[in-house]
């Protein structure tokens, strides 16, 4: 028989908050973690907001003896690298005494974002003042040296779960997935097969991303469908909803532990859940049709029947297009208006985290788990006819049953679905 | 009984060959694609060579359709014209499969930056006094200059979402960038997706350059590269003792990985079966190798294990072999560890060599030249081994190809970070 | 010029900035691998810090040399070092302390040269080399 996985760490930083219960509070006072940008000046950009971690210092998530690494970690790295620490904290699991080779990471990861002032100077040697003009000669010749030498290790994706491995010394498998906004929760569905598989006793599973850097958002604004709503932020990402105008861009990681459930009984864990099934795909026509078979095929790998789902954990990513593509999936496997089974659309609070975002927004339903309750979307106001499904607002939900369904989708086709059952 | 995962096709662009038989025959010529960069002015960089794909059109692959992919950048060309000839070479080109049964998996890299826009920008917005850069001018700058097409193709999903796409491809959709070891982990990955059901075709491999300014640039800072500028077809020289760095390479490679009993069904031609996967992290350093090997130690046992192999079962190992001095070191001892005495019989060479090290695509590239090597017969050479390294006293095929009919090879990938991968593939047998 | 004092204390600074130690473990012996936890990247930062706080340049190899010997057997033989790759250490090292070194060759202790006091040393040296070369400016 195959091991089961369950769930027993978390470790979120986030829009909201870092500290599982201020998270949970500021979900129950109904906030928003979506702000003017205050890292930079965004003046000169369309959109001017974003889901921002207030006052982040890695310093003061990472031991004393570690810190020499941060020196080579841009953002998305350190958000990451702390979120894990959290995680480990939250599980109660001391690295030292998991069998190292049967302890992995398989993070979600972006693009990352070269730090402007590093390349300044060698910039301001070779350019002239012309637009596309750099004198590569001199670059050769004098800009490299103008260049920290570990500028590039900075930047490489795979470097979050490398530190992570290094830090806790995690010789187990270890992989990074780099795909786009579906990149956590792809990255869980491949920790909890090779953790089936009995490659690992325990996986570190999750991302982190951060693009509220001056050249990601100048790049988002150019090819991304972002919000505008520059004057009301916290209204600004409103998933499903007919008033949305786009996605707003957010930073974050968000860390799960995944064991093998003898693994977790044997050290006495505490339980969140269960994850009891997971599917991806293609839907290269961006029509919803692949994506309703990928949610059937992972709620039919669980053996579980829909009306045991308690509510549909959604993408939601408050753009005009993709929503609607969304909601036909959804539709398609649940019936019209799901049959009023509740979505819950996290990006509501604190936008689009990236790479990190399905995992972060499936945390909430974990949490809602722990409380009997699951919030309400935010900002649903006027139901769109275009999704033409049943997304929870304004009141809380009593959340009994005992299956969730996580839903992650890309703007390219990029889709997957995982099962979470409820630990009792 | 698990699924049994089998090769039905194959596809690759590289600096010595745009299709598996012109690299393959080149290798076992052992001749070097490494030559002086020309993808850019590199006159003045501390490294002036590479082995860059020549005479590269992405219209002779995909003719008209090429103009659809006007913004993409090399990685991205390169991996369609890979993929457009491993599914050819199946015969899965045109369909006949279920495409949500038909997943793809890639360990590609990022794509280009625009490095002239991007630095031209960064120079007229730093303000050397203050060490720091006008923001406000550098966002306004950036949204009139940056190109959209550009830009957006620079996000590491694109490549696998443009294949998914344009083939029709509809099964699970990976990709997975862990530096050299890329390619290598997603063949691994995807053969787990068809073990374990999930998809029961998987188009699989990688593709990279990083010969661009920025590459160049990031990879002289760690003075990773060799210098050996006077004489580029020398300069890639694993397990040499004069070995002083590695040399960038290009292009791609797609494997078509297909569960054993679907491709019987409709009579695919079966190159090989992929029986061992074997992966693990150094946790140890950054950039360092464990001085152990650690990590290269497990990985190569775990294949094996994998496999239901014996070590003396291996009959030619595709090294990772850098042509850096801790590389290949460190690979020769873990080879020691893992082989014993057999270490010193087994043959072992390095493509790297005369292709020098495509980096995410670097695997794949490798894995389908010991693909080769299983159906012909005939070992490719590692080319430049001239000063024996007391260090490095294994068997490294030196300088010439050499005959030898083998059941099984194995193919290591170690990644920048620490993340190790092995690959075993057989000759198929019912 | 700066002082032999000054220049112990911005190399001190230095080490603490790259490698994240407390000042007090930067003693002039402390090796920067054994003592100080540096790894190869390390080296790197090193030199390119001290290249901007002492307004030098240093060109690869020269304070830090690497794989000197090249597995050559002149110089290595059973994982010791040669009296003659002693010599080619004195050569390319010559602010290291090869004396205490050559007591008991072994390669694999050949990182423990590389030390604070050493790093002092190339510097002042460097730095004197320098003022000699400079034209007098008054």
């Amino acid at each position: 028989m195959e091991p089961r996985v369950v769930i027993t760490g978390m470790g979120l930083l986030t829009p909201l908050g870092w500290k599982l219960e201020a998270i949970w509070q500021n979900l129950q006072a109904g906030k928003s973690g979506v702000r003017r940008i205050q890292a930079f000046d965004p003046s000169a950009l369309p959109t001017q907001i974003a889901g921002e971690i207030a006052d982040f210092d890695a310093k003061d998530f990472v031991d004393r003896k570690d810190r020499k690494a941060l020196k080579v970690m841009s953002r998305p790295i350190q958000l990451a690298v702390c979120a894990t620490n959290l995680a480990l904290q939250d599980a109660g699991l001391n690295p030292a005494q998991v069998d190292p080779t049967r302890l992995g990471v398989v993070y979600g990861a972006g693009l990352i974002a070269s730090e402007l002032e590093e390349l300044g100077p060698a910039a301001k040697l070779t350019t002239n003042g012309q637009p596309y003009f750099v004198d590569l000669e001199k670059w050769g010749r004098e800009g490299l040296a103008a260049m920290p030498p570990l500028w590039m290790l900075k930047y490489l994706p795979n470097m979050l779960a490398c530190h992570v491995s290094i830090l806790h010394n995690a010789q187990g498998p270890n992989n990074s997935i780099t795909q786009g906004d579906v990149a956590s929760l792809l990255a869980l569905g491949e920790a909890w097969r090779i953790l089936r598989r009995g490659a690992a006793d325990v996986m570190l599973t999750g991302g982190g991303d951060s693009r509220l850097n001056p050249l990601s958002m100048s790049r988002l604004c150019l090819f991304a469908p972002l919000s505008r709503r520059n004057e009301a932020p916290e209204e600004a990402s409103r998933p499903f909803d007919r008033e949305r105008d786009g996605l707003v861009p957010g930073e974050g990681a968000a860390i799960l532990v995944l064991e093998t459930l003898e693994h977790a009984q044997r050290r006495g864990a505490k339980i969140y859940g269960e994850v009891v099934g997971f599917a991806s795909g293609f839907d290269r026509r961006r029509s919803g049709a692949v994506l309703a078979q990928v949610i059937g095929q992972a709620i039919k790998n669980a053996g579980v029947h829909p009306e045991a789902i308690d509510h549909i954990n959604a993408h939601g990513y408050s753009t005009p297009k993709e929503d609607v593509w969304e909601a036909a999936g959804l539709a398609e496997v649940f019936g019209p208006n799901n049959n009023r089974l509740p979505v819950f659309a996290a990006k509501s609070y604190w936008g689009n985290l990236g790479a990190a975002g399905s995992v972060a927004e499936l945390a909430i339903s974990l949490l809602a788990w722990r409380h009997g309750l699951l919030p309400p979307t935010r900002n649903y106001r006027y139901p769109d006819p275009a999704c033409p499904i049943y997304v929870l607002a304004n009141r809380w939900h009593e959340s009994h049953k005992d299956y969730f369904l996580k839903v992650a989708i890309g703007e390219r086709g990029h889709c997957a679905a995982a099962l979470f059952r409820r630990w009792r | 009984m698990r699924r049994r995962v089998v090769i039905t096709g194959m596809g690759v662009v590289t600096p010595l060959g745009h299709s598996v038989d012109a690299l393959y025959r080149s290798q076992i010529e052992g001749r070097s694609g490494v030559g002086y960069i020309t993808h850019f002015d590199a006159r003045t960089f501390p490294t002036r060579i590479a082995a860059e794909v020549r005479d590269f059109e992405l219209a002779d692959y995909l003719g008209g359709d090429a103009q659809k992919f006007e913004d993409v950048g090399a990685n991205c060309r390169f991996a369609l014209a890979a993929a457009k000839q491993a599914l050819e070479d199946a015969g899965v080109l045109n369909g006949g499969v279920d495409r949500r049964r038909f997943g793809v998996y890639l360990g590609t890299g990022e794509g280009q930056q625009d490095f002239f826009a991007f630095i031209s920008l960064i120079g007229r917005c730093y303000q050397s006094e203050t060490q720091s850069v006008d923001v406000r001018r550098f966002t306004e700058l950036a949204l009139r200059e940056l190109h959209l097409g550009r830009e957006r193709e620079q996000e590491p999903h694109t490549t696998v979402a443009h294949i998914a796409e344009y083939f029709g491809l509809e099964g699970p959709n990976y990709n997975c960038l862990t530096a050299c070891a890329a390619s290598s982990q997603a063949i691994g990955e995807a053969v787990e997706l068809i073990r374990r059901g999930e998809a029961d075709l998987v188009l699989s491999g990688g593709s990279h350059s990083m010969i661009h300014p920025f590459g160049v640039t990031g990879f002289c800072l760690l003075t990773a590269l060799s210098t050996r500028n006077d004489e580029p077809t020398k300069a890639s020289r694993p397990f040499d003792a004069q070995r002083d760095g590695f040399v960038l390479g290009e292009g791609a490679g797609m494997l078509v990985l297909e569960e054993l009993e679907h491709a019987r069904r409709r009579k695919a031609h079966i190159y090989a079966e992929i029986t061992g996967y074997g992966l693990s992290a150094d946790a140890f350093r950054i950039t360092d190798s464990h001085p152990e090997g650690r990590g290269a130690v497990a990985c190569m046992a775990d294949a094996l294990r994998d496999a239901g192999l014996r070590p003396q079962d291996i009959g030619y190992i595709n090294a990772h072999g850098t042509s850096t001095q801790v590389n290949d070191k460190v690979e020769t001892l873990a080879i020691k560890k893992v082989f014993g005495e057999y270490a010193y019989q087994v043959p072992i060479s390095s493509s790297k060599s005369m292709i020098g090290h495509l980096i995410a695509a670097a695997g794949v590239v490798e894995l389908i030249i010991c693909v080769m090597s299983l159906r012909h017969g005939i070992l490719p050479p590692t080319i430049n081994y001239e000063h024996p390294d007391p260090e490095c006293d294994l068997d490294y095929i030196p300088n010439v190809a050499r005959e030898k009919r083998i059941e099984h090879a194995l193919s290591n990938s170690f990644g920048f970070g620490g993340q190790n991968v092995s690959l075993i593939v057989s000759r198929f047998r019912d | 010029m700066p002082s032999k004092q000054e220049i112990y204390e911005k190399v001190v600074a230095t080490l603490v900035d790259s490698l994240n130690v407390e000042p007090e473990e930067v003693r002039p012996e402390a090796t920067l691998q054994g003592d100080l936890g540096a790894e190869s990247i390390d080296f790197l930062d090193i030199v390119f810090r001290l290249e901007r706080g002492f307004g030098i340049k240093i060109p690869r190899g020269e304070l830090f040399p690497e794989s000197i010997f090249q597995g050559d057997p002149q110089y290595v033989q059973d994982g010791k070092v040669t009296p003659q790759g002693i010599e080619l250490l004195r050569q390319k090292l010559p602010f290291a302390d090869i004396d205490s070194f050559a007591k008991d060759p072994q390669l694999s202790k050949i990182s423990d040269l590389f030390t604070v006091e050493m790093i002092c040393r190339y510097l002042e040296h460097r730095l004197q080399t320098e003022e000699a070369a400079a034209p007098q400016t008054h």
